[in-house]
């Protein structure tokens, strides 16, 4: 056997050896040693403003969108410190929209991505809550919800 | 010297696959075992954790139902063709809700059968038993859109048409009115609300009536 072909012997037996160690206990050293990757964290503020980006792409779709609470839903229960609710729904880009809980009244313009807000406040026990929505036609929502302080 | 390299090059590549593969291999091998022993244990431990969880779970509702008994601290309730046992403690807010919105504090003494009331509290899952937080008594309550059709200034009543149906309205001191200006709400009086005005209203209905009612809450547009 010729010399080259001994070096190459060692060296192919090390790499060999080297590679076999890294796949038997590469995982645990990697576990040990607390490496993580980079992630991307999913956020609620994510997930608003894609679904935000999403809106945003689709507003010419948004004329005739019809009016829509997404929250709270119908029959919510809230047994909370606070007295005051964040009712956030859908209606048609530019429409005028007027809250009426059995406390008080909200209003808001409906933005170019078609999503409105209103605050409003809540009674204890059950709440009736009015949501309409103005602009070419006229359309309500009712919710009723529970409420109890804590 | 292209010859010797190639050679350097092609006994590298033996030997280093003769390592790695029955290495690979078997480390592979015990991964996905280990793998999948552990997947079964957790997926074991996940199930027993969600059944313990699930049998404990107390869930916090809110219904309406009409008292059919009444006994030390606890009433059963028929909602909706279903029996509840609702029990309250000290801390349970027993209170009325009067015809003006406003709140009185009741005792369980108050309490009467056959008298309508809302429950806030929890609920054990599948047991129909509810630790109440809020026992209330309230009038029923009606939300409204529509339009002024003719207004009494002498009666102080209005009748509102709401999907081509007509409903007479009766104004109260304890009305809350306001219209919408611009962005704001202000404060009005009954003089505010005018034929071909666009309402919302609360409001409950009178008795022995199914189309008048006493307004509560308005909002004149």
């Amino acid at each position: 056997m010729s010399k080259e072909s001994i070096i190459a012997i060692i060296i192919g037996l090390f790499v060999g050896l080297l590679a076999a160690l890294l796949i038997l206990f590469g995982p645990g050293l990697l576990k040990n040693l607390n490496l993580k990757l980079p992630f991307l964290k999913d956020t609620e503020e994510t997930q608003v403003r894609l679904g935000g980006d999403l809106d945003q792409a689709d507003t010419n779709g948004l004329t005739g969108q019809e009016l829509v609470i997404e929250t709270p839903i119908d029959g919510a229960v809230f047994v909370q410190s606070s007295a005051d609710i964040l009712v956030k729904g859908k209606s048609e880009p530019g429409a005028k929209v007027v809250g009426l809980s059995l406390a008080n009244q909200a209003e808001a313009t409906v933005n170019k991505d078609g999503i409105f807000e209103l605050e409003l406040k809540l009674l204890e026990g059950k709440n009736i809550i009015q949501v309409v929505s103005y602009n070419d036609k006229t359309e309500s929502v009712q919710l009723t919800i529970y409420y109890a302080k804590d | 010297m292209l010859r010797t390299s190639l050679r350097y090059l092609l006994l590298t590549i033996v030997f280093f696959g003769l390592f790695i593969v029955p290495s690979a291999y078997v480390s592979a091998r015990e991964a996905t075992d280990s793998a999948t022993k552990q997947e079964k244990i957790e997926l074991i431990k996940g199930k027993v954790a969600s059944k313990v969880a699930e049998l404990t779970k107390a869930i916090t509702v809110g219904m309406e139902g009409t008292i059919e008994r009444i006994e030390e601290g606890i009433l059963t309730l028929d909602v909706n063709g279903k029996q509840k046992t609702v029990n309250t403690d000290d801390e349970t807010v027993i209170s009325k809700q009067n015809k003006d919105l406003s709140i009185n504090k009741l005792k369980f003494d108050n309490l009467e059968e056959n008298d309508e009331v809302v429950v806030i509290g929890e609920e054990q899952i599948g047991t129909d038993i509810i630790n109440a937080k809020l026992v209330a008594t309230a009038p029923k309550i009606i939300a409204f859109v529509g339009e002024v059709k003719e207004v009494d200034s002498r009666k102080f009543t209005f009748i509102l048409v709401e999907s081509e149906e007509e409903y007479t309205f009766d104004f109260e001191k304890y009305t809350d009115s306001v219209g919408l200006s611009g962005n704001e709400f202000k404060e009005v009086g009954f003089s505010k609300i005018e034929e071909g005005a666009k309402v919302q209203l609360i409001a409950s209905p009178q008795k022995n009536s199914e189309t008048r009612f006493t307004a509560l809450r308005i909002i004149a547009l």
